[in-house]
């Protein structure tokens, strides 16, 4: 699949290597209206009357929207329905370097275009920019932790994804490294913050009348 | 008074179901709908028998709170080497067994979902004009202390405090 970007210069540059991309396309959409699909089109901002025309040409064209304060697309919106999984977008802070835009981020946007690039695919795996469902990695080393067992050296570089993905979830500085895998007090810390952990004044058990 | 952290993701079947029974039927229905309402409810049996099954089925299964039932869930866990992972699971299972009180909370469970659901039965099959009333405040009245039993219960996977501050908790 032919993968063109648009005024993304200022979110990815320095991670276009990374990614596998060529440079900003200098021509606007309509400069690609002649060019047959599949074509996924990348573009720094909002949707608007370019991008719904570029879509509306061809069934086997897609878009990725990129931007500081984006709104999540899917199919089960207005936009999503006219062009059900066509039509994805992906936040990207106003950092103007790559490498301070959070580590989950970043990886995520190598592994999908990398996929789109280089896999045989007819549909851009947009699965590979969805976030994650909970921090798997940093409970599985809690768990390890609570059980006196040491962590697998192997888990390190999920276990740094993560961390940098529930960081920016939740706003906040992280608070642990991979050194910390076997800190319970950290560890733990970490999950409460992130919300994958409820930390609980009692059972009350005593408390309930039978 | 025995404390606890909770595991809130991944998500825990039976904690799920918990929640169900006490919040989505007990409060937001039984004890929230006017007599009307919740006789229609009552008479809707799909709704009523799986309402029972869930009540039931986490008293059966107080297990599922397990941290061990978490270890089932988390990827990065199954590729453990299996000697390692057999440790973990029985290091987890020895504190749940020992911390969580499970034949004592599965006996206080038993202990106010039978007459809560022998009241149900009594509401579904024998209710009449002249006793709805009366049975239906009967049935709030037993439900509401289920739902307190019910909310003694974790609203995910068990995990035992961290020891350092448990002296805090």
């Amino acid at each position: 699949m032919k993968v063109v970007t648009f005024n993304c210069d200022s979110k990815i540059r320095e991670g276009r290597a990374q990614c596998g991309l060529d440079g900003d396309y200098r021509g606007g959409l309509t400069a690609l209206r002649n060019e047959p699909g599949p074509i996924l089109a990348v573009w720094h901002g909002e949707f608007g009357e370019g991008i719904d025309a570029f879509l509306s040409d061809d069934s086997k064209r897609y878009v990725l929207l990129l931007g500081e304060s984006i709104r999540p697309i899917n199919d089960h919106d207005d936009l999503g329905r006219r062009f059900p999984n066509r039509l994805r977008s992906f936040q990207l802070g106003r950092q103007e370097l790559w490498e301070n835009h959070p580590l989950w981020k970043r990886l995520a946007l190598v592994r999908f275009f990398r996929a789109v690039l280089l896999v045989s695919t007819t549909v851009p795996p947009w699965t590979f920019l969805s976030p994650r469902s909970a921090p798997e990695f940093v409970i599985s080393c809690y768990l390890c932790t609570l059980a006196g067992i040491k962590p697998e050296s192997a888990w390190e570089t999920d276990f740094q994804q993560e961390v940098s993905f529930w960081s920016a979830e939740a706003g906040r500085e992280s608070i642990i490294s991979w050194e910390d895998r076997a800190d319970a007090a950290k560890l733990r810390a970490f999950l409460a913050n992130v919300g994958a952990l409820a930390v609980s004044s009692g059972n009350r058990m005593g408390d309930a009348g039978v | 008074m025995q404390v606890f952290d909770t595991l809130v993701l991944p998500k825990c079947r039976v904690a799920e179901e918990a929640i169900y029974c006490w919040h989505d039927i007990i409060k937001n229905r039984i004890g929230a709908f006017a007599d009307p309402f919740l006789g229609r409810w009552l008479d809707d049996t799909a709704s009523a028998e799986r309402f029972e099954n869930a009540l039931n089925g986490v008293i059966d299964d107080l297990e599922g709170f397990s941290p061990v039932r978490a270890i089932e869930e988390l990827q990065p866990l199954t590729s453990m080497t299996e000697p390692v992972r057999c440790d973990l699971i029985a290091n987890l299972a020895r504190v749940f067994q020992r911390d969580f009180n499970l034949s004592h909370r599965r006996e206080r469970l038993r202990a106010v979902s039978s007459p809560l659901i022998r009241c149900l039965h009594q509401c579904i099959d024998f209710r009449t004009d002249s006793t709805q009333a009366a049975l239906f405040s009967q049935l709030r009245k037993i439900a509401k202390t289920a739902q307190i039993e019910l909310e003694t219960l974790p609203r995910g996977f068990w995990l035992p405090r961290f020891e350092s501050d448990s002296s805090t908790g």
